[in-house]
């Protein structure tokens, strides 16, 4: 996942970087709260739109879901069958008679049950990317410095993040000096594909040792063992009548979250969506 | 303006014995496992808003010099430390370097190892943040510094998506918001190119002219540098050799005693070096010392000439203009043979435009132009690293479209710029077996030519040694070796010079001429024009993706006005002889040895008193 800044000036991108975490926070509520693909869908589709209104291009959002499909289908199909399901609606037998542990059938149960949990997966990966392509990354360290990480080590965060780039041009430049030699990254088998990675190790090693050695001595000479307790934030963080807003309907939306998918009313379970389609079925 | 206040504690204020910022007495300093001192016996003391130039050959001390001077060195690299080193009368043993580094700003060599954040601005502001400054304070210091090194506007950019010179601008801008008393730049401008390198020149030179800072540089681009210093302290094995003004060092027997040494001298003070020992005449800047610039090399020549008797006027050139042309080498195949070559990176990035370039078998090649020109996505088409988005590219006359990466490297050996980014093995001798391995090379065959590969580069002594142990330059001469030994028939070096020594460029540039001489084609990148004007013969010029011009390089350099363009210049000696053109100079006068011949000659019938 990159960690490209999209610079705007859009409501999401001055919102206080404590509320994106308060954001973020409430989805994982909502997801953990609700079982239907219906509100799952419904919560995914509103987070890409709101990404949409952000600057932030389908094509950038879709992206990382795509990325990830291998993983996504995985999640879908293991879903399938090992959901314990009671008294399931089969569509599709494939070994009669057997019983757990796990489902040797399809049932519309399972389906719907995974179609949500895929939703749910693909809520925290946008979620999380959203906030990263919304938020500088100094940003999201000074709030969570704020909610109490050590300085320290919201600024050994800051310069990790700062490196990624560094980095992923470093092994480029590695895989390809090896390439001239000769080493073969170029298998369609990925099995092979990861065992020539295992040469990418010593350089690697070596070159983070060095660079390391070389961060230390640049952020000692910048004063960084001056006195962390003293450090100042050039940017502080203002916490606005927006963000107080935002934080009343983030609590509110959890707290109608929770009581819409709570045992009580119990709204959002993947029956839901089942019984809708059963009348589809014949049944 | 609110300043933060570093609290000095009284007991660790020693007496400065001599009243400089910064003093340095007997100083010697061992690293931890080295047997050598990296300094040794040095004494030293730079006044408040002095400005001093460091320079001298690798090896000579001047890192370990800036090191320790913010107390990086002992504290941080240890060792064995005699003497004192004073700043502001803080004693750098004892101060830790957080209090010693904000009175003293360092700036190094590798502008990618010192970018800490995610943006300029964010970079800009650590330093001060760190040492607590209030952040509308804070804000005021970036936003100054940033213009003052030439980024404005680049504010809200991630570093690494900058240039190399922007990078390094970036690095200064961090250290001057910390507002430190005395700056210390650690070669500066060692890893940039030509673009870049002004881009930080300039920086300085409006620094020395607005500030009253104490400004210690460590450089070899005396060109730039000798009118804005103050002094000039000379390195050699760790001692210092020489120090006084720029006019005490730059004559007689002193200045030979520096070139002697290693040090790395513009070249028209080398033509006068040369032409005191070849004819015993002496070129001399108005001030008696000798020349260092292009203007000062032309009123030194041309106050000799006035002088010299009516023989005065220089004839001579190599008259091997348009070498290439009609040469049995116009005759042969190429072996590299580029047509209509379009390379567009993923992100749309068109880097190559177009391309035609055919390079035949033992050519010796230069690939020139600023960063970003292009040169190093053409190279990379040459082993298959990057294939063509558009046209085409055949090896030998063969089309290598289906070719592998593995089996055009067999052909064409590639050396990388850092030879950090090529070792993967643990020893010597395994990254040495390691190219031949890969292409399955029967044993006995692997080990004829490590051993001929390990002769000619001379690193017998190393074999078993890990390759990451070694010192730079025989990392670098491990890289070359481990593609001799898959004996390709060309060898692409990619700037062997960057970052390297003024003698070791040199080295490397002996290897590639000894390749060549064996009968390989050589194909280098560079920035170093006078490297291009010793030893290639051929110079493609790139700018903006495309071929800008392609040609013998005396001819090449002949065409300055057509260079400027690409903001290249030829090198010293050449642009010298072109402004001499109404003396007679040929305007391809291309190294220092070629200028002295044909000052000798033509001065030949003596000099009038």
């Amino acid at each position: 996942m990159s960690v490209e800044y999209i610079p705007g000036d859009t409501i999401f991108h001055r919102l206080d970087p404590r509320v994106k975490l308060l954001a973020f926070l409430v989805v994982t509520i909502l997801i953990v709260s609700w079982s239907d693909p219906l509100f799952m869908g419904g919560l995914f589709f509103s987070i890409c739109l709101a990404l949409k209104l952000a600057g932030v291009s389908w094509r950038t959002t879709f992206g990382i879901v795509w990325a990830l499909a291998p993983v996504v289908i995985v999640y879908f199909v293991f879903n399938v069958f090992f959901k314990p399901i009671t008294d399931p609606h089969v569509l599709l037998e494939l070994a009669p008679g057997h019983r757990a542990p796990w489902n040797w059938s399809v049932s519309l149960e399972a389906l719907v049950w995974s179609l949500a949990a895929v939703f749910r997966f693909c809520c925290i990966l946008v979620t999380l990317r959203g906030i990263l392509l919304l938020t500088p990354v100094r940003e999201i360290i000074l709030a969570m410095v704020k909610l109490g990480l050590p300085a320290e080590f919201g600024v050994a965060l800051g310069i990790g993040f700062g490196y990624i780039p560094v980095l992923i041009d470093e092994n480029r430049k590695i895989r390809e000096a090896q390439m001239a030699r000769g080493w073969e990254y170029e298998f369609k088998n990925p099995i092979r594909r990861l065992q020539a990675l295992y040469k990418m190790l010593v350089p690697t090693l070596m070159n983070s040792m060095r660079r390391g050695n070389a961060i230390a001595v640049a952020i000692e000479s910048k004063g960084f063992g001056y006195n962390i307790r003293r450090r100042t934030w050039y940017k502080d963080l203002h916490f606005g009548g927006a963000d107080r807003a935002a934080t009343i309907g983030l609590i509110a939306l959890a707290i109608t979250g929770i009581v819409i998918g709570g045992p009580w009313l119990n709204l959002a379970g993947f029956e839901l969506t089942t019984k809708l389609l059963l009348p589809l079925l014949g049944h | 303006m609110p300043q933060t206040t570093v609290t000095k504690d009284p007991a660790e204020a020693v007496s400065d014995p001599v009243g400089g910022v910064v003093t340095l007495s007997n100083v010697t300093f061992t690293y931890g496992g080295a047997t050598e001192p990296a300094l040794a016996d040095v004494t030293l003391s730079i006044a408040e808003g002095e400005c001093v130039l460091v320079t001298g050959p690798a090896g000579a001390g001047k890192t370990t010099l800036a090191s320790s001077l913010n107390g990086i060195v002992p504290q941080f690299y240890r060792g064995k430390m005699r003497g004192t080193v004073l700043v502001e009368g803080m004693s750098t043993k004892q101060v830790p370097i957080g209090q010693l580094a904000h009175r003293v700003g360092l700036v190094f060599q590798d502008p990618a190892d010192q970018l800490v954040a995610s943006s300029v601005e964010d970079d800009v502001a650590f330093g001060a943040e760190n040492y607590g400054v209030p952040a509308e304070e804070i804000r005021h210091r970036v936003s100054e510094a940033i213009e003052l090194v030439r980024l404005s506007g680049l504010a809200q950019r991630p570093p690494y998506a900058l240039s190399g010179g922007q990078q390094q601008a970036c690095a200064l801008a961090a250290i001057l918001a910390m507002r430190p008393n005395i700056l210390v730049l650690d070669e500066p401008t060692s890893n940039l190119d030509p673009l870049g390198s002004k881009h930080i020149l300039q920086i300085i030179a409006d620094l020395v002219k607005r500030e009253s800072r104490s400004l210690i540089v460590i450089e070899h681009k005396l060109e730039e540098l000798l009118p804005l210093i103050d002094r000039i302290v000379v390195m050699d094995g760790g001692r210092i050799i020489r120090q006084g003004t720029p006019d005490q060092l730059f004559r007689g027997a002193v200045l030979h005693e520096m070139d002697a040494a290693g040090v790395h001298l513009p070249q028209v003070t080398r033509v006068a070096i040369g032409l005191e020992k070849a004819a015993g005449l002496s070129l001399t800047a108005p001030s008696g010392r000798a020349p260092v610039t292009v203007e000062e090399g032309e009123e030194s020549v041309r106050s000799l000439f006035s002088r010299s008797g009516a023989s005065g006027r220089a004839r001579g050139g190599e008259g091997k203009r348009g070498v290439l042309a009609g040469s049995p080498a116009e005759a042969a195949a190429p072996i590299i043979d580029i047509r209509g070559l379009t390379h567009i990176y993923s992100g749309g990035n068109v880097a190559l435009r177009d391309v035609d370039l055919r390079i035949r078998r033992n050519e010796f090649v230069a690939v020139i132009g600023q960063n970003g020109s292009g040169k190093t996505t053409l190279v990379k088409h040459f082993n298959g690293l990057l294939r063509p988005t558009r046209g085409e590219y055949l090896l030998d006359g063969r089309p290598t479209a289906k070719q592998k990466v593995s089996a055009l490297s067999r052909r064409v050996g590639y050396c990388f710029q850092n030879p950090d980014h090529q070792m993967c093995n643990l020893t010597v001798r395994e990254e040495l077996e390691f190219g031949p391995r890969n292409m399955r090379v029967p044993a006995g065959q692997i080990k004829q030519r490590v051993d001929e590969a390990v002769e000619s580069m001379g690193l017998a002594h190393v074999m078993e040694k890990n390759p990451f142990s070694l010192s730079k330059g025989e990392r670098q001469k491990v890289a070359v070796a481990a593609i001799l030994t898959m004996q390709p028939e060309v060898v692409v070096v990619d700037e062997p010079t960057t970052g390297q020594d003024f003698k070791m460029g040199r080295e490397m540039m002996e290897i590639a001429r000894q390749l060549h001489r064996q009968g390989k084609t050589v194909i280098v990148i560079t920035h170093d024009m006078s490297i291009v004007a010793e030893y290639c013969e051929r110079a493609v010029v790139m700018c903006a993706g495309q071929v800008l011009v392609d040609g013998p390089v005396r001819d090449v350099f002949s065409q300055p006005k057509l260079l400027e363009t690409t903001s290249l210049e030829p090198p010293q000696v050449t642009r010298l002889a072109q402004r001499l053109g109404d003396l007679g100079f040929p305007p391809d006068v291309l190294s220092v040895e070629e200028m002295v011949r044909i000052l000798a000659e033509a001065l030949k019938g003596g000099v009038r008193a």
